[in-house]
C-alpha cells in the first residue's frame, strides 16, 4: 500500500481537486484506492456525495481498530472507496495529541486496511499541526499543489523546515504548479525559476479552468464530465508522474 | 463486513422488464446504464486459477478489452486493460491482474473455457444526495458458440452492495426477492456457462483418484484404472495439437507411462493377447512423443542454464535456443501427424472399446477373478522386495546403470501404490509413498543430470552439423555439461544415505501392514 497525501499549508490551492482526481484515475487504472478526507470542511466527501459522518468521530477513529472499517464508504466508482470527513475532525489535533505516539497514529489507523488497498490518498486540511505531522510520518509522498506565486514558494520553504523538524522518514515531496494562468507574467516568471530550490516541481502543470470549479456542481471527478478538457488531461499526466515516483 | 451479492432468476425478458419498472417506481434510480459485453472466463486445463480461489475473466466492450481477477463471488480484486486475451504468463501485459495470474498459471496457458454475450442494465439505487447506495442489474446472458436455437439464455436480477450501505442493500435485496418471486440463486452465470460448455471446475486432473473397492474382481479394477488413464490421455490431445503449453504432453506421456507400468507389473489379470497389443501400442506412443517432450523440457530449462553461466557469456546460448526452437516446431508437426493418424485413432477406439466391455464370465487370465486387494498386495510386495534387493546390492563402485534400474523399480512401486491406494487405509498408503519420496528424488535427479549431459552433447553435435553451433556456444554448453557432471557426482554420493532412510524397520513394518491389510482386520 502506498500513501499519498495532498498537502499545502495554504488553502484554496487545489488539494481536494487533486486528491479526488488522482484517486479516481488510480482506481480507473485498476488499482484499489481509498481516499481519506481529513479536512473537516469535507470537500472531497461532498464531491463524492457521501454524508460527512464517521461513527464516533475522530476520537473513535484514532482509538478503535475497527472504526476505519465501519467508516469506509464505497463511492460510485469501481475500486474507489472513501473514508469521509466529519466535522468533529476539527478536534483531531487535540484527539491525536491525547494518544500515545501521536506522530504515528494515522499510520496505525490505516493498518487494518493496508492489505485491501494499493493506494491511500489523504486529502489534508490546510494547516501545519500535529495532524499534518502525523501525515508526514504516514505518507510515502506529499503531492503539493502550488499556485505559481511568491507566497506559495514561501510556504514550500516552510514545509521543508517542518519536515526537518518532524524527522519524517524518507518522503518524496512532489510539488507541482496548478491553477496556472499563462497570461499572468508572475506565473510565467515563477514557473521559469523552477520553484523552491529544495524540491524540483513535477513537469505537469494544471491550468486554471472553470471545469475544475465545476466539479463542485457536478459533484464528481472531472474525468466523468469533462474528460477531454485540458485540466482533465493534465491530471492524467500528473497521475502518471506521481505513480512512477511513488 | 460487506454483504454478498445476491442473484434471482427471471423467467423471461418480459419478467425482466416488469422487475425493472418496479425498481424504478420503488427507489430513486439515477444514471441507468446498459452495456453489452462479451465476457470470457479463463483458466488452465487443470483449473489452476480456480484452485487458488480466483476467477479470471475478460470483458470486451467494443474495442476495449479489460482483464479482471475476481474472487469466487466475482467481486473484482484487480483490474487492468489488456491488448489480448490471456494465454501464457510470459505474454501477459503488465498490470496488477497479470501479477496475480502469473503466480497461479506457472507454465500453463490460460484457456477460454466459457464465453457469454452479456447485456447488463445497471439500475443505481440512490439516496437523497444522488449517491449510489446499492446496485440492481438486470442481466441477460447467452452462451457464445452454442448452436442456436438451443443455446441457453439466462436472465437474472443481481443486487450488489456498496460498501458502508448495508441497510440500503438489505432493502433493495428484500424488494427484488419479493418482486421476482424467486429464491436467491447460488449458481452464478459463470457456473452455468461452464456447465453448458461441458465443464465443471476441477473436472480434469492428471492424477485420477482410481476409486476401487477391495472386493472388485481384479480385471474389473484394472480396467477401471486403465480407463482413468485413457481419460487423461484423450483429455490432453487437443492441447498437444495446439501446442498450448508443455504440460499437455507431459500429462499425456505420464498417463502412457503409467499404463505401461501397470501392463507389465500386473500380469495374469487381463488376457495375454490384450496386454501384448496394449504394450506394443503404448510403447509406440511413448517413442513418438519423446522428441517433442525433450524439446519442451530443454526450452524450459534454457533460462536456468543461462543463469548458471557467467553473465558475460550468457548470450552464447542463443544458438542453442534457435536450434531447439526449430526442432521444437519440427517435432510438434510430427507429433500432430501421429495424433491425427489412423493408427492412433484406431488404437484409442479399440482400447476404449475393450475397457468398456463387460467382464468375461469365464476369463482366461488366471488372476482375473481374484479380489483386487489380494492381487494388488501381492504385486506391491513383489515390487517392494525388488527395490530392496536391487538397492542393497548397490555400493559406491556399482556402475550407474544399476541406479537407473533402481529408479525404474521405484517408479513401478510408486505407481502400484498409487493405483491401488484406495484399497488401503489412507495413512498407510501415504506413509509408504512418503518413504519412497526422498529416494526417488535422489535417483531421479541422478538420472536427469546424466540425461541432460547426454542431451547437451547431442545438441552440440546436431548444432555443428546443421550450422547452428559457434565455438562460443559449444564452449558454453561444455561448461554446462561439466557443472551438471559435478552435481551428478554429488547425488551419487548421497545415494547410500537416501537408501538407508528408505530401508528402515519403520518402512518394512508399514509395508507389512499394508500388504497384510484386509478391511476386517484391525489396523493398529
Amino acid at each position: 500500500m502506498k500513501t499519498i497525501a495532498t498537502y499545502n499549508i495554504k488553502g484554496g490551492v487545489g488539494k481536494t481537486a487533486t486528491a479526488v482526481n488522482l484517486s479516481f484515475l488510480a482506481a480507473a487504472g485498476g488499482a484499489r484506492v481509498l481516499l481519506w478526507d481529513l479536512d473537516p470542511q469535507g470537500a472531497a466527501t461532498y464531491y463524492f456525495r457521501v454524508k460527512p459522518k464517521v461513527k464516533g468521530g475522530a476520537r473513535r477513529l484514532l482509538r478503535s481498530r475497527s472504526a476505519i472499517e465501519d467508516g469506509i464508504r464505497g463511492t460510485d466508482f469501481d475500486r474507489l472507496d472513501l473514508l469521509p470527513a466529519d466535522f468533529r475532525y476539527r478536534h483531531m489535533d487535540i484527539e491525536i495529541g491525547a494518544t500515545k505516539k501521536p506522530l504515528t497514529r494515522l499510520s496505525r489507523v490505516l493498518e487494518p486496511v493496508a492489505e485491501e488497498y494499493d493506494y491511500v490518498f489523504l486529502d489534508c486540511a490546510p494547516s501545519i499541526s500535529l495532524v499534518s505531522e502525523s501525515v508526514f510520518r504516514a505518507a510515502d509522498a506529499l503531492v503539493v499543489p502550488t499556485i505559481p506565486t511568491t507566497l506559495s514558494l514561501r510556504t514550500l520553504a516552510q514545509l521543508r523546515a517542518a519536515l526537518q523538524d518532524v524527522r519524517a522518514k524518507r518522503i518524496d515531496v512532489l510539488p507541482f504548479f496548478c491553477m496556472v494562468d499563462r497570461r499572468k507574467r508572475l506565473h510565467r516568471d515563477v514557473i521559469a525559476t523552477g520553484g523552491d530550490a529544495a524540491y524540483e516541481p513535477l513537469a505537469t502543470q494544471i491550468p486554471y479552468s472553470s471545469s475544475v470549479e465545476k466539479m463542485g456542481l457536478a459533484r464528481a471527478p472531472i474525468h466523468t464530465f469533462a474528460h477531454r478538457s485540458a485540466p482533465a488531461k493534465a491530471y492524467q499526466a500528473l497521475w502518471e508522474e506521481v505513480r512512477k515516483r511513488v | 463486513m460487506t454483504p454478498r451479492t445476491t442473484r434471482y432468476d427471471l423467467k423471461s425478458a418480459a419478467h425482466g422488464r416488469a422487475v425493472t419498472r418496479s425498481i424504478r417506481e420503488r427507489f430513486r434510480v439515477l444514471g441507468e446504464k446498459t452495456t453489452k459485453a462479451t465476457v470470457t472466463y479463463h483458466d488452465t486445463q487443470e483449473w489452476s486459477i480456480h484452485s487458488v480461489g480466483g476467477v479470471l475473466r475478460t470483458m470486451r466492450e467494443g474495442r476495449s478489452l479489460a482483464l479482471d481477477w475476481c474472487d469466487r463471488d466475482e467481486s473484482i480484486v484487480a483490474h487492468q486493460q489488456c491488448s489480448a486475451e490471456p494465454g501464457l504468463a510470459s505474454d501477459l501485459d503488465d498490470g496488477p491482474v497479470s501479477v496475480l495470474a502469473a503466480s497461479a498459471l506457472g507454465i500453463r496457458r490460460a484457456l477460454p473455457l466459457a464465453r457469454l454475450a452479456v447485456e447488463t442494465r445497471v439500475l443505481p439505487v440512490c439516496d437523497d444526495e444522488g449517491k449510489t447506495v446499492a446496485r440492481v442489474a438486470i442481466i441477460t446472458a447467452a452462451l457464445v458458440g452454442a448452436p442456436k436455437p438451443t443455446a441457453p439464455v439466462w436472465r437474472i436480477a443481481r443486487v450488489t452492495p456498496v460498501r458502508g450501505y448495508r441497510r440500503a442493500f438489505r432493502e433493495a435485496d428484500a424488494f427484488v426477492a419479493e418482486i421476482t418471486g424467486s429464491p436467491c440463486t447460488a449458481t452464478s452465470l459463470r457456473e452455468r456457462a461452464f456447465a453448458a460448455s461441458g465443464r465443471t471446475p476441477r473436472d480434469y486432473t492428471a492424477k485420477p483418484p482410481y476409486k476401487l473397492d477391495g472386493t472388485m474382481r481384479a480385471d474389473t479394477a484394472l480396467k477401471h484404472v486403465y480407463n482413468e488413464l485413457l481419460n487423461v490421455i484423450v483429455a490432453n490431445e487437443d492441447g498437444i495439437r495446439g501446442d498450448l503449453d508443455p504440460e499437455f504432453l507431459h500429462d499425456f506421456r505420464t498417463a502412457v507411462r503409467r499404463t505401461r507400468a501397470a501392463l507389465s507389473q500386473v500380469k495374469g489379470v487381463l488376457p495375454k493377447s490384450v496386454v501384448e497389443r496394449a504394450k506394443y501400442e503404448f510403447r509406440w506412443l511413448g517413442q513418438m512423443t519423446g522428441p517433442k517432450r525433450d524439446s519442451d523440457v530443454y526450452l524450459l530449462k534454457l533460462p536456468d542454464y543461462e543463469e548458471e553461466l557467467p553473465r558475460k557469456i550468457r548470450s552464447d546460448l542463443a544458438p542453442l535456443r534457435d536450434y531447439l526452437a526449430t526442432h521444437d516446431r519440427l517435432e510438434h508437426s510430427k507429433l500432430v501427424e501421429v495424433l491425427n493418424s489412423k493408427r492412433y485413432a484406431k488404437w484409442i477406439r479399440s482400447w476404449r472399446g475393450y475397457l468398456s466391455r463387460p467382464d468375461a464370465a469365464r476369463p482366461g487370465a488366471p488372476d482375473a477373478r481374484r479380489p483386487i486387494l489380494e492381487v494388488a498386495s501381492e504385486r506391491i510386495r513383489k515390487a517392494d522386495r525388488r527395490v530392496l534387493r536391487v538397492g542393497r546390492a548397490i555400493s559406491r563402485t556399482t556402475p550407474a546403470e544399476a541406479l537407473h534400474e533402481l529408479r525404474i523399480d521405484c517408479k513401478k512401486l510408486r505407481y502400484l501404490i498409487t493405483f491401488f491406494k484406495s484399497l488401503y487405509p489412507a495413512d498407510l498408503a501415504k506413509g509408504c509413498l512418503s518413504d519412497l519420496s526422498d529416494l526417488q528424488d535422489n535417483l531421479g535427479d541422478f538420472n536427469d543430470l546424466e540425461v541432460q549431459q547426454d542431451a547437451l552433447r547431442a545438441f552440440g553435435e546436431g548444432m555443428r552439423s546443421e550450422g547452428y553451433g559457434t565455438a562460443d556456444s559449444l564452449l558454453a554448453m561444455g561448461w554446462l555439461v561439466e557443472r551438471l557432471a559435478r552435481r551428478q557426482s554429488k547425488e551419487r554420493r548421497l545415494f547410500e544415505k537416501r537408501f538407508a532412510r528408505f530401508d528402515t524397520p519403520a518402512h518394512h513394518k508399514r509395508m507389512a501392514r499394508l500388504i497384510a491389510y484386509t478391511p476386517d482386520a484391525p489396523t493398529a
